[in-house]
């Protein structure tokens, strides 16, 4: 079992390993990347045989299972032939950066003190990951009811269609299938269902968001702001308990993470032919509203920012070549997703007035879930944006820790360091992401059909958590440094204005 | 005193956000540990696997797809989210069709096989004979399976 467990999810990871080093641009997919395109390698890899495993089962309602094995193979060896031919050097290269690896392994005393103090919290937070995960193998409440249910009906059944449609016991049909089809296909080349499937797929997601976190902010600012940054991510309680607990916020906050850092390479790179980065950020912002309905949000907020800052900042024709690029990567998975909600899934709870609308144990207990008022009634009670903020404020300052979280914290960091005026710019359509983010969840909430205050009880921690690693991210690119401007060594140089790409 | 000061500006938010960091990391090493040792074993998705599994052997071989379900597990008639009750049906009812899927399992009884499952095996007699079912299948630990007449 282990051998076709571990070469399942090696095949799914080397092709989205070749996939971003073949879009990655020329001057840095070297040695350096490796780490960062190694952690984007198991989400992407996940993403796309997720995708394709979809295909399939549409195409042949789940037989051939051994051509199905050959394509994946084909598919991985023609994207890493396309490497070895564009992107000579993408392990082992220094690229243009001749200077990258030396300074990647020279770290300074502060850098090896905060990168053991990272050690020792990683292992922490495994050790934390597998206890939880032993209490619970199965996953929690909505792992167990959704995305680990859905996965058992597509490895399981003879007919998946019908007995997805049909289904009664289904809470939310119309969630889409990144992580139900990424264990299913698994299962699938196991033979059998094992536990440890969703909780591999859970932990990878887990860490590789630490990884990436890491990574880019080492890129991007420095090692010791990487290390640095990975502490506070790693030893947040919750979203090592949201992993663990094998839910889809994990993989959205993934996604979320790697389109926005993907963006801030685009925004910070000087070469002029990075807009590989773009189409990444694309393909991780289309794996996002894959994996969520929130991720269709995610995407909308994201194309909304950036058509208005490029607009202003850049005119239209960079505004034109941003969003097109963007579109390359994110076309091809909203197709999939647009079939999907339009010719398999039923109608969204939140757009169908609520749980009665859904067949089976959810309509049973409307009642108990349910809000009875109008949108009408709802947008003008102020009672309800009372309970909101409160409940976000509350959520927000404890967060990430028991009484008092890591928020005032970061206040603190914020007030003592500054801002940089080039991590700003870096980070700014991600930061504003964010704020629309959320901004879009206190709407989301406002109109609830269900009971608001068992929808803020049940779901706020978790949006929270699946935005943590991309705030951390954008917190730590934007903010000032508490070393000396001069002993930094910056992967990128700015390059000041802006010009149209290609 | 200035160079003294800068330091510390620089110093102290790092210092307290990575001292914060390790102490939530071993608080969380700690919590977990307490909670492993504590648990239940084996945990209640795996133990209700095994309760059902002959269930699911029976019901692997009668090629039904969909079945109703019906519980001892009372639902209140203004049932409210914060109700521990409403929130053990519902594990239950999910945690069941976890372990049977593919098998759809409808909340109802108005079908011609029905898995029941009891908390409490006495429950039988007066749920079975309400709902009129005249032949059932005993599997042991509360489970049963409900047959209508015409099976």
């Amino acid at each position: 079992m282990i051998w076709t467990f571990s070469f399942s999810l090696i095949l799914s990871s080397l092709s989205g390993f070749f996939s971003i080093s073949v879009l990655w641009p020329q001057g840095t997919c070297t040695r350096t990347t490796v780490i960062l395109r190694s952690s984007l390698a198991v989400g992407f890899g996940c993403g796309i045989s997720s995708y394709w495993f979809f295909g399939w089962l549409c195409l042949t309602n789940g037989s051939w299972f051994s051509m199905f094995v050959v394509s994946e193979l084909v598919i991985t060896l023609v994207l890493g032939l396309l490497c070895v031919l564009f992107r000579p050097g993408f392990i082992n290269g220094a690229g243009h950066d001749p200077a990258a690896r030396t300074a990647w392994n020279d770290l300074t005393p502060s850098a090896r003190v905060l990168r053991a103090i990272f050690w020792a919290m990683f292992a922490c937070a495994v050790i934390s990951f597998i206890l939880i995960s032993l209490e619970n193998p199965h996953g929690g409440f909505d792992a167990l009811g959704g995305w680990n249910l859905r996965a058992r009906f597509f490895a399981r059944a003879a007919n998946w269609r019908e007995a997805f449609i049909s289904s009664p016991s289904f809470a939310h049909l119309d969630y889409p299938l990144l992580l139900p089809t990424t264990i299913a296909r698994l299962w699938k080349y196991i033979g059998h269902e094992p536990v440890l499937v969703p909780l591999v797929v859970a932990f990878l997601f887990t860490f590789s968001s630490v990884g990436l976190l890491y990574s880019s902010l080492a890129y991007l600012r420095d090692a010791r702001v990487g290390y640095l940054g990975a502490i506070v991510l790693v030893s947040t309680s919750s979203f090592v308990l949201l992993g663990a607990s094998q839910y889809a916020d994990t993989v959205f906050g993934f996604f979320m993470l790697a389109s926005i850092v993907t963006l801030a390479f685009y925004d910070a790179a000087p070469t002029r032919d990075n807009a590989g980065f773009l189409m990444l950020t694309g393909v991780a912002a289309g794996f996002s509203a894959w994996t969520k309905n929130e991720g269709i949000l995610f995407v909308l907020m994201l194309m909304t920012v950036r058509f208005f800052g490029q607009l202003k900042g850049g005119g239209p024709k960079l505004c034109a070549h941003d969003l097109t690029t963007i579109m390359l990567g994110l076309a091809p998975i909203l197709a999939v997703l647009a079939y999907f909600k339009l010719a398999v899934a039923p109608g969204n709870y939140y757009l169908n007035n609520g749980l009665e609308s859904l067949p089976g144990p959810m309509a049973h207990l409307g009642k108990a879930f349910q809000s009875s008022d109008t949108i009408g009634h709802k947008v003008i009670d102020i009672s309800r944006y009372w309970l909101i903020i409160k409940a976000a404020s509350i959520e927000i300052w404890r967060f990430g820790g028991r009484s008092v979280g890591v928020t005032p914290f970061l206040a603190l960091y914020l007030i003592c360091l500054g801002v940089k005026k080039n991590g700003i710019r870096r980070v700014e359509t991600g930061m504003a992401v964010l704020v629309l983010m959320l901004i879009g969840y206190f709407f989301i909430y406002l109109t609830t059909p269900l009971n608001l205050q068992f929808h803020l009880t049940t779901s706020l921690w978790r949006l929270l958590v699946a935005l943590w690693p991309s705030a951390a991210f954008v917190f730590f690119v934007a903010t000032g440094d508490w070393v000396n401007a001069k002993k930094q060594s910056p992967r990128f140089v700015d390059v000041g204005e802006r010009r149209v790409i290609g | 005193v200035m160079f003294a000061l800068s330091v510390l500006r620089r110093y102290a938010p790092l210092s307290i956000l990575v001292a914060f960091s390790l102490y939530h990391g071993f608080a969380l090493v700690r919590s977990s540990t307490l909670g492993y040792l504590k648990a239940v074993r084996p945990d209640p998705v795996s133990a209700l696997e095994r309760r059902l599994a002959p269930l699911k052997t029976g019901l692997a071989s009668s090629g039904y797809n969909t079945v109703g379900y019906v519980t001892d597990i009372p639902i209140p008639e203004d049932p409210s989210w914060e109700n521990p009750v409403v929130l053990s049906w519902a594990q239950q009812y999910l945690r069941a069709q976890y372990v049977l899927a593919p098998i759809m399992l409808d909340d109802s009884p108005a079908h011609s096989v029905v898995v029941a499952i009891f908390r409490n095996a006495s429950s039988r007699e007066g749920i079975v004979s309400d709902l009129g079912f005249p032949a059932v299948v005993d599997y042991g630990n509360g489970v049963f399976l409900l047959l209508r007449s015409d099976q």
